[in-house]
């Protein structure tokens, strides 16, 4: 009996011990990647004359160089109205931006507020559990029609 | 021995930091203009750039991704542009050939090409600077209505064709000179105009050419000497120099009276037509006269309407001085069925009915639209004009007790035909007109007279955006 109720315990302590799962492995968020990004105009009603916000402008990305180009409409390039006021309603030199990124990224510097994009604008998308980097190039200009 | 070999040694030693130090400078000497190489500036690009011809001047723009820089311009400036300079900014220090100030043909096909060339003087980039057809957006808006007592002026209803443009001021048959806010500005000079000084003395009929030189008739008793409402005896007054100068005479007919609804179109000075009715007949022709410097040549303008059917109102008026433009024909109709009106392209040309838009727009029941939606009292004036290079007409009519005013192009197919949608005053008078202010090819006045103790002048602007 005393030899049953040892080699029960021992069983029972056995499969505790073989029962028990092991947590599943969490996966790494590795993708530093910019999957999509849009630009916004910060045109104020007095440059807009009336005239209605423009859509935002989607960056066309292309993974392997890293460039991300944004083609503004020709119809909102500045002009002159017959009145003579300057009509604004796209200004890449200070436009906002919105991206779709992966999980627990950084990117710097921030998208956050308003950026110039008239020139290359350089940002860097860091993956932060595995610590890999992906390099963007960023620039806005008027596509002729 | 050993002091020798010291001196030796010291004096090699001193050879040596010589050499190496002017090597260092020879060095540095090399170094240094590199980094000035270095700094100066690689930047080239043009930066904006403006074609200018005359007075004329047409903003460009860059696109630096494809090199290119458009001027967009309107079908009227190309001819300008054939000889035109262009003022450019480029990148600082940098400098840009051929010369922009140079006056070349921009109109070419291929477009110019400028070479900007940076400080360096290595670094440049080729921009081609393209002619583009403006996308136009046609506005036309009213700046105000007033009534004749507001402009603090008379109304003449002795006759339709009451109001013309000389130059930027708009001027009344009974001679009060008024500016585009509607102000009184002085009194018309009628300085040789014969018996201009009879106290009943007044224009029988008012209007301008679209260079805005003030037409107006005066009728004569036979023989020419008395102001007369019974007209035997017409003469035609153009002034050349402005209101406030002498104006000269234009045209004479001594048999008739052709005072009455006239129009005057173009350069009368230059080339222009000036038309007026002609004696009643069932088939009522107007006369048309196409004056070019100076010479008059004479034409039948026909049309099949009556004018002899107890309906007076008719004119016709050309959008331009070429009578091979359009013209555009106003004919009343009895009955209280309102006017026709019709387009023609050249004296010879077919009619093609044109309608107003009262009905369509809910503005008066149908029976009050007249037949063709213009109203449906039987007076009516036509007045053309050319914009962008299209005709277009002022069409006033009245409807009892309402004056009408619709502004549209030659063609009812084409789908901005309205410049402005027949419009309702809820004041009338039998004899209300409209008069043009040519500010440019782009750029029009409308003033719309409808002369009555309680009625009212409007004033419409009508201008070109690019879009």
């Amino acid at each position: 009996m005393k030899k049953i109720f040892e080699y029960l315990t021992v069983a029972v302590v056995a499969l505790m011990t073989l029962g028990c799962q092991k947590p599943d492995k969490e996966p790494l968020h590795d993708d530093n990647t910019i999957r999509e990004i849009q630009m916004y105009s910060t045109s104020t009603p007095e440059e807009l004359d009336g005239l209605p916000l423009p859509q935002p402008v989607s960056g066309i990305i292309n993974q392997e160089t890293g460039e991300i180009r944004f083609p503004i409409p020709s119809q909102y390039r500045p002009r002159t109205n017959s009145e003579g006021k300057r009509i604004i309603q796209f200004d890449p030199t200070r436009v906002k931006l919105r991206a779709n990124v992966g999980y627990d990224v950084e990117i710097t510097p921030s998208l956050f507020g308003i950026h110039d994009l008239s020139g290359n604008f350089e940002v860097e998308v860091l993956a932060k559990q595995t610590g890999e980097k992906k390099h963007y190039t960023l620039h806005a200009y008027f596509q002729r029609d | 021995m050993k002091t020798k070999l010291f001196l030796a040694i010291l004096a090699s030693a001193a050879l040596v930091s010589f050499a190496v130090s002017c090597e260092k400078e020879n060095g540095s000497g090399g170094g240094d203009s590199d980094k000035k190489e270095e700094m100066k500036s690689k930047e080239c690009k043009l930066l904006s750039i403006s074609l200018k011809s005359g007075d004329m001047t047409i903003e460009g723009f860059v696109y630096e991704e494809d090199k290119v820089a458009e001027v967009t311009c309107m079908p009227a400036q190309k001819e300008a542009l054939k000889k035109a300079s262009a003022e450019v900014a480029v990148s600082e220090k940098a400098t840009i050939t051929p010369d922009p100030k140079e006056v070349r043909d921009y109109t070419v096909a291929d477009g110019v090409k400028f070479k900007v060339t940076a400080e360096d003087g290595k670094t440049s980039q080729e921009y081609t600077v393209i002619l583009k057809d403006a996308k136009i957006k046609t506005v036309c808006k009213k700046v105000w209505e007033k009534t004749f007592g507001d402009l603090g002026i008379k109304p003449n209803i002795s006759e339709i064709g009451n109001v013309g443009f000389s130059g930027d001021k708009f001027v009344t048959n009974n001679l009060e000179v008024l500016d585009l806010e509607g102000k009184t500005v002085g009194k018309l000079c009628t300085d040789g105009i014969v018996d201009s000084k009879a106290a009943d003395f007044c224009l029988t009929c008012v209007s301008n050419d679209h260079a805005n030189h003030l037409v107006a008739s005066v009728g004569y008793a036979a023989g020419g000497e008395t102001f007369s409402k019974e007209i035997k005896y017409t003469r035609y007054y153009i002034w050349a120099d402005g209101w406030d100068k002498a104006p000269k005479l234009l045209y004479e007919n001594k048999e008739a009276e052709v005072a009455k609804y006239f129009s005057a179109s173009g350069d009368l000075l230059k080339q222009g037509i000036l038309t007026f009715i002609a004696g009643r007949s069932a088939t009522q022709m107007h006369h048309c006269n196409v004056f070019v410097d100076g010479k008059i040549n004479w034409n039948a303008f026909n049309t099949p309407y009556p004018g002899n059917d107890g309906n007076w109102g008719a004119n016709v008026s050309a959008a331009s001085g070429d009578p091979e433009g359009y013209f555009f024909i106003c004919d009343s109709r009895g009955n209280n069925s309102g006017v026709d009106v019709y387009s023609r392209k050249g004296i010879k040309g077919n009619d093609v009915q044109l309608n107003g838009s009262l009905v369509d727009d809910g503005t008066v029941a149908g029976e009050h639209g007249g037949k063709n939606q213009y109203g449906n009292y039987s007076t009516g004036y036509v007045r053309a004009f050319t914009l962008n290079g299209k005709a277009y007409a002022a069409v006033v009519s009245s409807g009892w007790p309402s004056t009408y005013l619709t502004i549209q192009s030659a063609d009812p197919a084409e789908e901005e035909h309205y410049l402005l949608r027949s419009q309702v005053w809820a004041a009338g008078s039998p004899k209300p007109c409209a008069a043009v202010y040519t500010v440019s090819g782009n750029e029009v006045y409308v003033l719309m007279s409808s002369p009555s103790s309680a009625s009212m002048m409007a004033l419409f602007k009508i201008s070109t955006e690019v879009i």
